[in-house]
C-alpha cells in the first residue's frame, strides 16, 4: 500500500486565488457602491471569510486529505469537520478526467477524476507525478498519459 | 489526432452567441445598400465588432485545443486552455455511441457525436462532440460493429404503422407545451412575437366562439383546450419525425439502431451493457395485444427527448423468439400473482380521488361563484384521467405477477397509467424489498418492491401478494431479505 499525500504547492496557487478573486471583490464594491459604510462592512466580511479560508480551513483540510493505494483499489481519507472515507476498485473504473494546469508541476493543481457505476471519485490536489502514477494502475492510463505529454 | 468541427467555435465563442442570429437578421431585413451607410454604420460599431472579434478569437483557440485522439483501445478527448481536461473512455467501457446527423449541420457535413458508459448517477452523456462526417465515421468506428454474418435475420421490422402508433400513443399535450415554451425561451425576441400574436388569436377566436355555439363553456377552458390539442399534434409531428425509418439490426454483441428524419440518429449499443428490457403499454394498448419495447442501457434514451426504444409497437404474440438474444421473451406465465381481494391496495387512491374531484369544485364554486364554471370544467377534465386510471389500476390487479426461471426475472406491474412487463437478468437485481402495512397484516399480503441495476433508479413494484409468495419470490433471487416471520 502506498500513501499520497497533497501538493503543499495546491494550497499556496489556492492561497493566491483567493486572495486575487478577494481583492477583486473588495475593488467592485468599493467602485460600484457609494457608501462608505456598506463597502466597510461588505470588505470586512470579504477580508475575514478569506483569511479564515485561507489560514484555517485549508491548511486543516490539506492536513485530512490523504489517498491509499493498493493493488486492487484506492481509498480517499477528507474532510475537515466531518471526516469522510472513500474507496473505489480499479476493476469499476469506467473512465478517468484528469484536470491540469499549465506549470502543473508548480501549482500544484492536479485532478483525477474516476468514474465508476453510480457516481465518481475525485482526487484532488496530487503531485504531478503521484497523478499519473495513480492513473497507472487503471487501465485507461497510457492514453491519458500520452495525451498530456503531447499538449505540454 | 482530430479537430473537433470547425462549427464548434461559434459554440467556444459564447454559448448564447446564435442569439446574435435575431438582431442581425433584423439588421439585414432593414439593410438598404450605401457606401455611406456601411461607413457610418462601422464608425458607430467598431467596439462591438471589435469585442465580437475577441469572442471569437477565444473560440478560435478554445478550438484548436480541443483535440480527439482514437487510440487502440480509448477515445481521449483534451479540452480546455488554461484548465486542460483530459477524458478517456476505453472502448469496452462504451455502453452506447450515437452519431447525430442533423439537417441543418448537413451543408456543412457536421456530425454529433456523443458516448456513454455504465458511470455516473444521472442520465447524463459521458463524451459530447461536434465532429465531421470523417471524424465521426472514425469515432463510430471505433465501436462495435454487427457482425453481417452473424446478424439475426428475423428481428421483427417496425414498419410506418408501428411508428404512426407509437407517435400516437406517446405524443402528449405536456410535451408539446415544452416544445413552445422552450421555443418561447430560446427563440429571443422574434419567437415571442409570433407565439404571443397566436395565443391573442387564439383567445379572439375562443371568445367569438364562447359567444356564439358554446356559451355554457368559459373561453378560457375553451382556450386551454385549443392549446393543449395544438400542443399534442406539434408534439405527434415532432414524434413522427423523431422515430421515422426506423431501422434496427444485431448480433449477439451489438446492436444497431438508426431513426428520424430530420434529425437522423444512428445508435451502436453494447448488447452485454443493456440492463434490462421492459414491454410498455398503456390500457389500450394492453386489450390489442400490443407492446412497445424498450431497453435500459447507460446512454440510450438518455436525453428527455427520445425514448430508448428497439421496437416501436408490435404485437406482443408476433415478438416469438426472434428477440430472445436480446433478453426479451415473450407469453411468460406468472408463477407469482397479486391475491385478488387486495384490489384495495391497487385502485384505493384513484378512487378516493375520482370521488372527491367533484365535491371539491362545489366546495371552490361556493367560496368563488365567479369561477364556479371553470371549476366544473377543470373537475371534468380531471375526473376523465382519474377514471382511467381506476381502469388501469383494476386491469393491472389481475395482470400483475412475478416469475423466475433460469437466470431471468419477469416483473409484470404497473405505473401511473403504464404496463411494464420487465425482464431482466438475475443478478442485475441490486435490491429487493418485502413491505406491509397495516392493512395488508391481518390479510398476509404484503408489496414487493425490486430495484434493478441502471444509471438512474428502476424501481418496480407488485402490490398485493401474498407474503410467503413475496418470500419465495426473495428466495428465488438469492436475496437475504426475509420476513421475520419467515425466518423463524
Amino acid at each position: 500500500m502506498k500513501t499520497y499525500k497533497p501538493d503543499r504547492h495546491g494550497l499556496t496557487t489556492l492561497r493566491l486565488l483567493i486572495m486575487l478573486a478577494s481583492a477583486i471583490l473588495i475593488g467592485a464594491v468599493w467602485y460600484f457602491i457609494p457608501v462608505k459604510m456598506i463597502v466597510l462592512i461588505i470588505a470586512a466580511a470579504v477580508g475575514t471569510a478569506a483569511i479564515f479560508s485561507m489560514f484555517v480551513y485549508y491548511p486543516l483540510y490539506f492536513r485530512s486529505l490523504s489517498y491509499d493505494s493498493t493493488e486492487r483499489e484506492i481509498i480517499k481519507h477528507s474532510g475537515v469537520f466531518i471526516k469522510s472515507h472513500q474507496a473505489v476498485l480499479y476493476s469499476t473504473v469506467q473512465y478517468t478526467t484528469v484536470v491540469t494546469t499549465p506549470f502543473a508541476r508548480h501549482t500544484g493543481f492536479n485532478f483525477v477524476i474516476f468514474f465508476v457505476y453510480g457516481g465518481q471519485l475525485r482526487l484532488l490536489f496530487l503531485r504531478y507525478d503521484d497523478a499519473m502514477e495513480i492513473l497507472s494502475r487503471t487501465s485507461v492510463s497510457r492514453n491519458v498519459e500520452g495525451g498530456d505529454r503531447d499538449v505540454s | 489526432m482530430y479537430h473537433e468541427h470547425p462549427l464548434r467555435i461559434l459554440r467556444y465563442s459564447a454559448k448564447n452567441i446564435w442569439l446574435l442570429l435575431f438582431p442581425l437578421l433584423r439588421g439585414i431585413q432593414a439593410f438598404h445598400f450605401d457606401p455611406e451607410g456601411i461607413y457610418a454604420w462601422l464608425r458607430g460599431a467598431w467596439f462591438d465588432i471589435l469585442i465580437l472579434g475577441v469572442i471569437i478569437m477565444f473560440g478560435l483557440v478554445r478550438w484548436n485545443f480541443s483535440r480527439i485522439d482514437i487510440t487502440e483501445d480509448s477515445i481521449v478527448h483534451r479540452e480546455g486552455v488554461l484548465l486542460r481536461v483530459r477524458t478517456a473512455i476505453p472502448i469496452s467501457s462504451i455502453s452506447v455511441a450515437i452519431a447525430e446527423y442533423p439537417l441543418l449541420l448537413i451543408p456543412f457535413r457536421g456530425v454529433r457525436f456523443s458516448c456513454d458508459t455504465r458511470a455516473g448517477l444521472l442520465k447524463s452523456i459521458d463524451m459530447k462532440l461536434l465532429v465531421t462526417r470523417k471524424v465521426a465515421a472514425q469515432l463510430m468506428k471505433c465501436v462495435p460493429e454487427v457482425d453481417r454474418k452473424k446478424k439475426l435475420a428475423d428481428i421483427p421490422k417496425a414498419d410506418i404503422w408501428s411508428v404512426l402508433l407509437f407517435s400516437v400513443f406517446f405524443s402528449s399535450g405536456f410535451s408539446g407545451a415544452v416544445y413552445i415554451a422552450a421555443f418561447f425561451f430560446k427563440g429571443g425576441d422574434i419567437a415571442q412575437d409570433i407565439i404571443t400574436r397566436s395565443l391573442s388569436r387564439l383567445t379572439e377566436t375562443t371568445s367569438k366562439l364562447t359567444f356564439g355555439v358554446l356559451q355554457k363553456i368559459p373561453a378560457t377552458a375553451i382556450a386551454v383546450g385549443i392549446f393543449f390539442i395544438a400542443a399534442w399534434l406539434l408534439s405527434f409531428i415532432v414524434n413522427l419525425f423523431r422515430y421515422s425509418r426506423f431501422h434496427v439490426e444485431s448480433d449477439s454483441k451489438s446492436l444497431n439502431i438508426g431513426c428520424g428524419v430530420i434529425n437522423r440518429r444512428v445508435y451502436k449499443i453494447t448488447s452485454d451493457h443493456i440492463n434490462f428490457t421492459d414491454l410498455r403499454q398503456n390500457l389500450i394498448m394492453k386489450l390489442c395485444g400490443a407492446v412497445t419495447v424498450n431497453i435500459n442501457c447507460a446512454g440510450y434514451g438518455a436525453d428527455s427527448q427520445h425514448l430508448p426504444v428497439l421496437m416501436p409497437i408490435k404485437r406482443e404474440r408476433k415478438l416469438g423468439r426472434s428477440l430472445e438474444p436480446l433478453g426479451v421473451v415473450g407469453g411468460v406465465k406468472l408463477d407469482f400473482r397479486p391475491s385478488p381481494a387486495g384490489i384495495g391496495s391497487y385502485i384505493f387512491w384513484p378512487v378516493a380521488a375520482a370521488l372527491a374531484i367533484f365535491p371539491l369544485s362545489d366546495l371552490l364554486s361556493e367560496f368563488f361563484p365567479r369561477w364556479a364554471e371553470l371549476s366544473l370544467f377543470a373537475a371534468i377534465m380531471l375526473e376523465i384521467p382519474t377514471v382511467w386510471l381506476v381502469a388501469v389500476k383494476t386491469t393491472a390487479t389481475f395482470t400483475s405477477g412475478v416469475s423466475i426461471y433460469d437466470k431471468k426475472l419477469v416483473i409484470r406491474c404497473s405505473h401511473w397509467t403504464a404496463f411494464h412487463t420487465v425482464i431482466a437478468d438475475k443478478e442485475n437485481v441490486v435490491k429487493v424489498q418485502i413491505y406491509q402495512s397495516f392493512l395488508q397484516k391481518p390479510s398476509r399480503r404484503c408489496t414487493l418492491c425490486v430495484w434493478l441495476c441502471g444509471e438512474t433508479v428502476a424501481k418496480y413494484r407488485v402490490r398485493a401478494l401474498r407474503l410467503r409468495d413475496a418470500a419465495k419470490i426473495v428466495e428465488l433471487l438469492e436475496h437475504d431479505v426475509r420476513h421475520k416471520n419467515e425466518k423463524n
